[in-house]
């Protein structure tokens, strides 16, 4: 079953008919499955777990084995903290699917009980994707009681406790695990995250200066120039690369990268709606678009994110 | 005294699907001590099947064996020298590597000169140091006359000793058995070939389909193959 | 019984066979440098799991490709008519059979061994004391598939001896985990005949010392202990009983 599997794995995608992750064997079974491979097992599967998110990511797929892969991973070697962190970021964050990375994290809390990164990962998903502050802070603290909790796992469980601002908190999470990481996929994740986050901070700020404007002067602005210095101290630098505009006709700021967004997902589900008057049906993944040839390739999504594309639509 | 003693032994091969071969019918036999004694008989008569049978390789069905008084399976059998039919030996090693290897299982102090002397004796000096899987069927037949005899044996056990050896190889052998003989060792072997059996042999004795058909000195045979044509008729 | 021992050791590491496999593991050791930047920061895991699972495997293989022939040749040459007739008993010979593979197997092993911790030891840039132990550990576990395999060569030949061999490592494997899932769903019944089946193979994972050697989780020395005579007792039973059924074997 396993040749079958790395078998499967080598031939390039182009051929793949089925997915290939659909022959590994789920749940507690692998746990007896793998054990003849003795210390490589982990390992293999490590690597087709890589190797499945990669692929994904670059031909926009939906992770639907995101979860089994990394569920199997922690099964065969429940002590392997990284397999913990990466596979709970991206199934949280890419795989959509914060609940299932809960339920990984919390087998991981279980036999893994010398660790802090499962109970940390599980106070971080709650923070930051299910913004339910009480749990998070609650698995924050048992955090701390492992030992090897770093200093920064006891501010967020008190900035949890006291529903400190998210952004302030995410961004401190993120920005620690940047550092404290050598994969480089988590530190491009961690990066995404935080230019986000940053950019969410800087438009809250300048809004806030648009809105004292209006309200004192009792009227628009006319050029976002009327604002410096009063309002606000100067135009900060878009983390992306695009500019932050003043949108007259929505009354706030908007950010360039924002807007290309927008103009991307349009620009698909037009697309998409070609596809099915063409098809009669609307593809399975995103990069079927490529292949049948409706459009020549899929626009990079300007925060590096993947496109959120369930049921014939992009999406938000 | 008797060295060899086989008493009512059977013997039956099972192979595959049920099928039973009787290779040996309950025969008894005795040798003596200093007696040189011929088992003849045709191809499949029973004879290597015998022999195993004496030296412990093959476990009868019934019947009793012993050897010196003894249990075939105890330390007598470093009294016992044995050659069996086609020998073989370690193909990677030199013949003098597998000579010194299976000596020192029963002397674990042989001299290297006791196993060159010995090379010597059977023609096989010259090629000492070249491994067996070189040597010719004669040459490998003369290592393990070497095997058998180097540790100077009581009892000597034989199963077709001259064959695979050309003409000039077979009166060397012979004659090295006829000394063995004359130093008292006593000699039990196997032959179907006819003429090996009366310079060497005093008795023979007669298989066929696993029954001992006649045992006889030499003396009172007179022509071998006539004797051997009249009891197998 | 020295001669058998030697001259056993002697013929399995003379064995082309033995040459092939070692520059297997010896490229299976090293393979994960070139796989290492793939792993996302997990390069020196990658190496150490690699590399203690090249000395088990190749281990194996050089079990089931020279063990399993050890005995067979010298019972399908008729090189044993001449040794079992000397002073030497069948059970003797057997032992001796055995301790030769087990020698080879320990040089073999001991050479990728030293191979692996010189090199995790360079990747790491500090000497890995803990790959000590989980190679000897490996020894150990092989050690127990030498018992089977001179078992499995009293009564079958190579091919089905192979075979033999590596269904009793994959169930040996096997079943200490499916005890503990037959547990968990609550299936006792199956986890009972499990537990009797727990008697009869080897369980490899009394020697398993990756916990140590990957996450640096001290091992209690109990459990040291009690796997290394475990793996003794194990092997020495195996050989025993192989010896049992040789002493019947009409040759």
């Amino acid at each position: 079953m396993l040749a079958t599997f790395l078998f499967q794995r080598s031939i390039p995608p182009i051929y793949h008919h089925s997915e290939p992750l659909a022959f590994l064997p789920s749940g507690p079974m692998v746990e007896v499955t793998t054990a003849p491979l003795g210390p490589i097992s982990p390992e293999i599967i490590w690597l087709a777990a890589i190797q499945y998110y990669g692929e994904e990511k670059i031909s926009g797929g939906k992770f639907e084995f995101l979860t089994q892969v990394f569920d199997v991973l922690t099964r065969i070697d429940p002590l392997f903290d990284h397999a913990y962190q990466f596979g709970s970021i991206v199934i949280a964050d890419e795989g959509r699917s914060p609940e299932q990375a809960i339920r990984i994290l919390k087998r991981g809390l279980v036999k893994n009980p010398s660790s802090w990164i499962p109970p940390f990962y599980i106070g971080f998903v709650f923070y930051i994707h299910l913004r339910d502050f009480a749990k998070a802070g609650k698995y924050f603290e048992l955090a701390t009681r492992r030992s090897g909790a770093p200093e920064y796992v006891y501010r967020l469980a008190a900035f949890a406790y006291k529903k400190v601002r998210l952004r302030k908190g995410s961004i401190l999470i993120w920005s620690k695990i940047y550092q404290n990481t050598d994969n480089q996929t988590l530190k491009e994740a961690a990066l995404r995250n935080i230019r986000c986050l940053i950019l969410e901070e800087y438009l809250e700020y300048l809004n806030k200066g648009l809105q004292r404007f209006e309200r004192e002067k009792g009227r628009k602005p006319e050029h976002i120039s009327e604002l410096i210095p009063e309002y606000i101290d100067s135009i900060p630098t878009e983390p992306f690369g695009g500019a932050f505009k003043y949108d007259s006709s929505r009354d706030s700021f908007i950010s360039t990268t924002y807007l290309q967004i927008e103009k991307i997902i349009a620009y698909l589900n037009n697309k998409l709606h070609v596809f099915k008057q063409k098809f009669g049906y609307y593809p399975e993944r995103l990069d079927e678009l490529v292949a049948k040839g409706v459009i020549d390739f899929i626009p990079p999504h300007p925060l590096g994110r993947i496109y959120n594309y369930r049921f014939g639509r992009v999406i938000r | 005294m008797k060295l060899v003693e086989l008493r009512n032994i059977t013997k039956t091969y099972r192979i595959i699907f049920g099928k039973k071969v009787e290779a040996l019918r309950g025969i008894t036999l005795v040798v003596g001590k200093g007696e040189a004694v011929a088992l003849v008989g045709p191809n499949g008569a029973g004879k290597t099947t015998a022999i195993k049978i004496i030296l412990g390789l093959l476990n009868p069905d019934c019947g009793k064996i012993s050897i010196f008084g003894q249990d075939p399976n105890s330390d007598i059998r470093k009294r016992i020298g044995y050659l069996p039919e086609n020998p073989t030996f370690y193909r990677f090693l030199t013949g003098r590597e597998n000579l010194l290897f299976l000596t020192r299982m029963v002397d674990p102090d042989i001299p290297i000169k006791r196993i060159d002397e010995m090379l010597r004796l059977v023609g096989l000096y010259g090629a000492k140091d070249r491994p067996v899987r070189g040597y010719s069927r004669g040459m490998v037949q003369r290592l393990g006359i070497a095997q058998a005899i180097i540790h100077n044996p009581d009892l000597l056990i034989l199963d077709e000793p001259l064959s695979g050896l050309d003409p000039i190889g077979r009166k060397e052998i012979r004659s090295i058995l006829l000394n063995m003989k004359k130093e008292g060792k006593t000699i039990f072997f196997s032959t179907h070939i006819l003429p090996d059996v009366t310079p060497l042999a005093d008795r023979v004795i007669v298989i066929n389909k696993g029954r001992i058909v006649s045992d006889l000195p030499v003396a009172k045979i007179g022509d071998i193959e006539d004797h051997l044509i009249q009891i197998l008729r | 019984m020295r001669e058998v021992i030697l001259n056993s050791y002697r013929e399995a590491i003379r064995d082309r066979v033995l040459l092939v496999v070692l520059a297997f593991g010896v490229a299976m050791i090293f393979s994960s440098l070139i796989i290492g930047p793939l792993t996302l920061g997990e390069e020196i895991r990658l190496a150490k799991d690699i590399g203690l699972g090249s000395i088990l495997f190749f281990g194996l293989l050089i079990i089931l490709f020279i063990g399993n022939r050890v005995l067979y040749r010298e019972l399908n040459e008729k090189t044993c008519y001449l040794i079992l007739t000397r002073p030497i008993t069948r059970f003797q010979f057997i032992a001796g059979k055995a301790i030769g593979l087990f020698l080879t197997i320990l040089v073999t092993s001991l050479i990728l061994g030293i191979i692996f911790i010189s090199y995790i030891s360079l990747l790491t840039g500090s000497l890995q004391i803990t790959a000590f132990l989980a190679v000897i550990g490996v020894i150990f576990q092989l050690t127990m598939l030498v018992g089977i395999v001179i078992l499995a060569a009293t009564f079958l030949n190579p091919f089905l001896g192979s075979l033999f061999t590596i269904f009793v490592y994959i169930f040996g494997q096997m079943i200490p985990r499916a005890i503990l899932l037959a547990k968990f769903y609550k299936h006792l019944a199956i986890a009972r005949i499990l537990s009797i089946f727990h008697y009869i193979f080897p369980d490899l994972t009394y020697l398993d010392f990756r916990e140590l050697l990957i996450y640096n989780n001290p091992i209690p020395l109990e459990r040291i202990l009690f796997g290394f005579s475990y793996a003794i007792c194990y092997s020495l039973v195996m050989v025993l009983v192989a010896g049992l059924i040789f002493e019947r074997k009409d040759l």
